[in-house]
């Protein structure tokens, strides 16, 4: 939901920018980072892998 | 090697007395309740998905309409107040010039949730009528729907927003209107809708059909 999140800030800064002066501070591009780690981090992480792990741990054998 | 590999490329697991985990995708027999890896429960096939699914379709064509009707946005100025539906403030960025914020608003709030509700409802309608089931192109739109299922929240995101920027006593104030609580319950029934449909059921069919 983060990137979703992300471009609904875009949208909504340029519906305020009609309205006001917006100026981005530090926080802003905290989050666009943060956004974009998150989603690579998520797309990255072999499900699979890591409940073999778990399963190996509980069972203390090899899963099949 | 049993028979059946000759015309069908996959072993369908519950014809073998296994079920698959829907958390963790491990194998565990029939007979057992909960997953040995992850103790979630187990089902060879979700029980009522279609059922359930056909009523979360149901609630959100019924939330479509007051999401449309009602208005999004109250803007409230030194010119006077505005209120915008939906396709209100599509048009309106459209009238600034912004064709690409308007396609965006077009594509989250009216072509993802209705391209949504009419995939879910084939992907039933092809689990009811095999006759019609293709399931690799099938199990493709589920995959989209779950794809961008999530993005419809655009709009909703937006609303809250403003509304909580845009608080300039007495200048100028946002406050949101009836239909986004309407439109977030088209979201989340869609969503949920998506989680309770069993793509096992898509290959069902097709097993079926190849026995014929
Ligand atoms: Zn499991």
């Amino acid at each position: 939901m983060a990137e979703v999140f992300l471009i609904s800030a875009f949208i909504s800064m340029v519906k305020v920018l009609s309205l006001a002066d917006l100026e981005l501070e530090i926080g802003f591009w905290s989050y666009i980072l943060f956004a974009i780690t998150l989603s690579v981090a998520i797309n990255s992480i072999d499900k699979l892998q890591s409940w073999r792990t778990v399963y190996k741990l509980v069972t203390n054998k090899a899963a099949v | 090697m049993p028979e059946y590999q000759h015309f069908s490329p996959v072993l369908i697991a519950k014809n073998q007395s296994i079920t698959s985990c829907p958390v963790c995708n491990g194998l565990s027999p029939n007979s057992e309740s909960h997953c040995a890896a992850c103790d979630s429960a187990l089902h060879s096939r979700m029980p009522a998905s279609l059922q359930r699914t056909i009523a979360l379709l149901i609630t959100a064509c019924f939330l479509y309409v007051p999401a449309n009707v009602f208005n999004i946005l109250r803007t409230e100025g030194v010119e006077g107040s505005m209120e915008k539906t939906i396709v209100g403030s599509i048009i309106m960025f459209m009238d600034q010039g912004s064709y690409v914020l308007a396609l965006i608003v077009f594509t989250a709030s009216i072509i993802v949730p209705t391209g949504k509700i009419a995939a879910l409802s084939w992907l039933c309608i092809c689990a009811i009528t095999p006759r019609w089931s293709q399931p690799l192109s099938n199990t493709r739109l589920y995959r989209l729907t779950e794809l961008f299922g999530r993005w419809s929240m655009i709009d909703v995101f937006v609303v809250a927003l403003l509304s909580s920027l845009v608080q300039l006593d007495g200048l100028m104030s946002i406050t949101p209107g009836a239909a986004v609580m309407a439109f977030a319950g088209v979201v989340i029934a869609t969503m949920l809708a998506t989680m309770s449909f069993d793509t096992r059921l898509i290959w069902d069919l097709w097993e079926k059909n190849n026995e014929r």
